[in-house]
C-alpha cells in the first residue's frame, strides 16, 4: 500500500495531468508527503483510476522538471521535498497581500461570489497558460 | 515517434453515399486515441475498414506499415477489435470462447487472458450468454488482447455500460496500455469519459475528418474569444463557431502554434476539450476549414 | 477452424444422428417384416428365373400390393427431409453470424474469411455427406426387396436413394449459405433455402423423369 493516493475530478476541466501534479504539490505543502516517499508506480495509479499511462508519466517527469520526485529507474519515483511547507516568512507575506486585495474587492462593491469567480477564473487562466 | 496506423485518402461509398472520404490520418505508436462524432458520422466505416471487415473504396489504410486491406491472417493478427454490443457466441462457456480464440489465431496468450477474467471475477464455466453487459464487455476485451495486437480497436465500448462497468472496461484497456504497449483506437460520442484516457484526438463529421492531432496540441491550437456582442459574423480567421448571448459574442478560433494578439475589446481564454469538442460537432460543415 | 465448426455445428449434427436413429428405428423392424414376406412369396427365385410364369406373377403382385403402397408413403414423410437438412444448417452457417452480429467477432481473428468459409462449408458439407448417405443407406436398405420387383426409378425410391437425397442436399445446404448472405438473417435465409429446394424439387418430380 502506497503512503500516498491519487483522486481524479473528470469534471473540474483541469487537464488530469496537471491535476496528479497539483495533488502532490499539495501534499508536499500540506505535510502528507515527506522526503523519501515513494509515489505509487505508473502501473498502480493507472488501475486505480482507470487514467492514460502516458497522462501518469507526464505528470511524474513534470513533477521531476520542477524538482520535486527523482525517478529511480527499477525503484520507484520519490519524493525529494525540494518544496519544503511554505516558509513562515513567504506565508505571511502571501496571506497579508490576499486580504488586503480581499478588502478591496469588497469595498469596491463585490460580494462573495463574484470575489471566488475572480479568482477562480484568474487563477485557472493563469494555471492552463503556464501547462500549455 | 513510429506510427501504428496511416490511411491515405481514405473512402468508403455504400451505393451513391460516401460513409467516408478523403480521410487521411498519422497516429503514434503508444498513444490512446480518441475517436469522436455524431452518430452517422462515418466512425464504425473508418474502424471496420482498420480491421479489415471492409474493403475501401478508395486509398490505403496500414497499420504498423502493414496493408489493412488485404485481409491476410497476419494483417488481422495485429488488431485486436471489439465491435460496438461486444458480439460474443452466447451459448458458448467463456473457456470455449478462449479455445476459439486459440484455433483461429497465430499468437494467443491464454494465461493472460485468464487472469484478466479472474482479476474482474467471470468464472471459465460461465455460459457467455448468462453474463451481464459489462462482463460480457470485458470478455470481448479479453478475447481481442489476448491476440497480443500492436492495435487495440474499439468500437462505442461504453455505450450500454454503467459507470462501474464503464470503470472497470477502461481499468483494464489502460493496464494494458501500460503493461503490452499497446495502440488503442476507441470510437465514442460520450465526451465526457475521454480526457483521462485518451491523448490523440480525432474528430469526424458527416463522413470527413474535422480535426486530428495531439489533444494536447488542439486545446494549445485553439483559443475562446469573448467580447461585446457583434450579429455580423467576425472577421477572425480560423473562426470555428459563434456563439451570441444578449451582451456578448463567444468566438471559438483556431490559432494554431503561435499566439496572435486580438483586438482589445475580446478577452481570450483556454479552452477545454468537450467545449471544443462541441464546438465542431455543433457548426454547420462547410465552415469547417 | 476444425474445433470451430464442430462446436457451432455440434447439435445439428446430434439431431441429424438422431434422425438416422429414428429412421432406423422406423424401417429396420419393417424392412425384416418385407423380407420375410418377400422370401415367403417366393418373390427371389420368381426374378431369377423369369417372370414368366402365371404363380410368379400373382405372387409378385400379392408382394407388391402388399408392400409397395405403405413403403411409399412411409418415404413420401421423408420427401422434404433434404431440404430441410439442407435449409437449416445452410441458413444458419451465415445467416446467424449477421444476426448476432459475430461476424465481427469470427472476421477479425487471424484468419481470412475466404478460409474461414471454405473450412466451414468444407467440413459442415462432409458431415451432411456422412448423414445423408447414412439415411440413403437404410431407406435402400428397406426398400431394396421393392426395387427389385419394380425399379429404383419409381418416384418416391428415386429421391431418397443413392446420390440423390445427398445432392438435394447440398444443393438446398449451398442456397441456405448464399441466401443467409444476402438475407443476413437466420429464419428467412432457411425459408428461402428451402423454397429453392422445393422450386428445384417439384420440376424434378414431375417432368424430368
Amino acid at each position: 500500500m502506497s503512503v500516498f493516493q491519487f483522486r481524479l475530478d473528470g469534471s473540474s476541466g483541469v487537464p488530469p495531468y496537471l491535476q496528479l501534479v497539483q495533488q502532490v504539490r499539495q501534499g508536499l505543502l500540506l505535510g502528507h508527503l515527506r522526503s523519501g516517499d515513494q509515489l505509487p508506480t505508473v502501473k498502480e495509479v493507472v488501475a486505480s483510476l482507470a487514467i492514460n499511462p502516458n497522462t501518469v508519466v507526464k505528470a511524474y517527469r513534470q513533477l521531476e522538471h520542477e524538482g520535486m520526485v527523482n525517478a529511480r529507474p527499477g525503484q520507484g519515483t520519490f519524493i525529494t521535498a525540494s518544496i519544503e511547507p511554505v516558509a513562515p516568512g513567504p506565508y505571511a507575506r502571501l496571506r497579508h497581500s490576499l486580504e488586503q486585495w480581499v478588502r478591496d474587492a469588497h469595498a469596491a462593491g463585490l460580494d462573495d461570489e463574484t470575489v471566488t469567480a475572480m479568482f477562480a477564473s484568474v487563477h485557472s487562466e493563469l494555471r492552463t497558460e503556464g501547462a500549455a | 515517434m513510429s506510427t501504428a496506423l496511416e490511411t491515405r485518402d481514405l473512402g468508403m461509398r455504400y451505393g451513391r453515399k460516401w460513409a467516408l472520404r478523403g480521410c487521411s490520418l498519422r497516429l503514434p505508436t503508444g498513444s490512446v486515441i480518441a475517436l469522436v462524432g455524431p452518430n452517422g458520422a462515418g466512425k464504425t466505416t473508418l474502424l471496420q475498414l482498420i480491421t479489415g471487415l471492409l474493403r475501401p473504396t478508395e486509398g490505403t489504410v496500414e497499420v504498423l506499415g502493414r496493408d489493412a486491406r488485404t485481409g491476410s491472417a497476419e494483417a488481422l493478427a495485429q488488431v485486436g477489435f471489439v465491435a460496438q454490443e461486444h458480439p460474443l457466441y452466447r451459448g458458448m462457456s467463456v473457456a470455449d470462447l478462449l479455445r476459439m480464440g486459440r484455433s483461429l489465431n497465430l499468437r494467443w496468450d491464454r494465461p493472460m487472458a485468464e487472469r484478466r477474467l479472474a482479476d474482474v471475477g467471470i468464472p471459465l464455466t460461465q455460459r457467455a450468454g448468462a453474463l451481464s453487459g459489462g462482463q460480457q464487455a470485458q470478455v470481448a476485451l479479453a478475447l481481442a488482447l489476448a491476440k497480443r495486437p500492436a492495435l487495440l480497436v474499439l468500437d462505442e465500448p461504453l455505450a450500454n455500460l454503467d459507470p462501474i462497468a464503464r470503470r472497470d472496461f477502461m481499468r483494464t484497456v489502460m493496464v494494458a496500455v501500460a503493461e503490452d504497449e499497446v495502440t488503442v483506437l476507441l470510437s465514442s460520442h460520450v465526451i465526457a469519459d475521454l480526457q483521462a484516457v485518451c491523448d490523440q484526438l480525432v474528430l469526424l463529421k458527416d463522413g470527413s475528418l474535422q480535426l486530428a492531432g495531439a489533444i494536447d496540441d488542439v486545446l494549445a491550437g485553439h483559443r475562446i474569444l469573448t467580447g461585446p456582442r457583434t450579429d455580423a459574423e467576425p472577421p477572425v480567421p480560423g473562426l470555428v463557431r459563434a456563439t451570441h448571448s444578449d451582451r456578448h459574442t463567444d468566438l471559438l478560433v483556431r490559432t494554431g502554434t503561435d499566439r496572435p494578439e486580438f483586438h482589445p475589446a475580446w478577452r481570450s481564454h483556454p479552452v477545454g476539450l468537450e467545449e471544443l469538442i462541441l464546438a465542431y460537432l455543433e457548426q454547420p460543415t462547410e465552415i469547417a476549414r | 477452424m476444425i474445433w470451430l465448426t464442430w462446436r457451432q455445428h455440434r447439435v445439428q449434427a446430434f439431431a441429424g444422428l438422431a434422425l438416422i436413429g429414428l429412421a432406423a428405428l422406423v424401417f429396420l423392424p419393417y424392412g425384416h417384416a418385407i423380407r420375410g414376406a418377400y422370401d415367403q412369396h417366393g418373390v427371389g427365385p420368381c426374378l431369377v428365373h423369369g417372370t414368366g410364369g402365371d404363380d410368379c406373377q400373382s405372387a409378385m403382385s400379392a408382394f407388391m400390393s402388399r408392400f409397395n403402397g405403405i413403403a411409399n408413403h412411409l418415404l413420401t414423410w421423408f420427401t422434404p427431409i433434404p431440404g430441410l437438412i439442407g435449409a437449416v444448417v445452410g441458413g444458419s452457417l451465415l445467416g446467424r453470424e449477421y444476426e448476432h452480429g459475430t461476424w465481427r467477432l469470427a472476421w477479425t481473428q487471424a484468419v481470412p474469411r475466404t478460409r474461414w468459409l471454405t473450412a466451414k462449408v468444407l467440413l459442415v458439407g462432409l458431415g451432411i455427406v456422412t448423414i445423408t448417405a447414412s439415411l440413403s443407406a437404410v431407406f435402400g436398405w428397406f426398400r431394396a426387396p421393392i426395387d427389385n420387383v419394380s425399379s429404383r426409378f419409381s418416384s418416391g425410391a428415386f429421391d431418397l436413394e443413392g446420390l440423390s437425397l445427398t445432392g438435394y442436399t447440398l444443393f438446398a445446404f449451398a442456397a441456405g449459405v448464399l441466401a443467409g448472405q444476402l438475407f443476413r438473417r437466420t429464419v428467412p435465409a432457411m425459408v428461402a433455402a428451402f423454397a429453392a429446394f422445393m422450386a428445384l424439387r417439384l420440376p424434378v418430380e414431375f417432368w424430368l423423369r
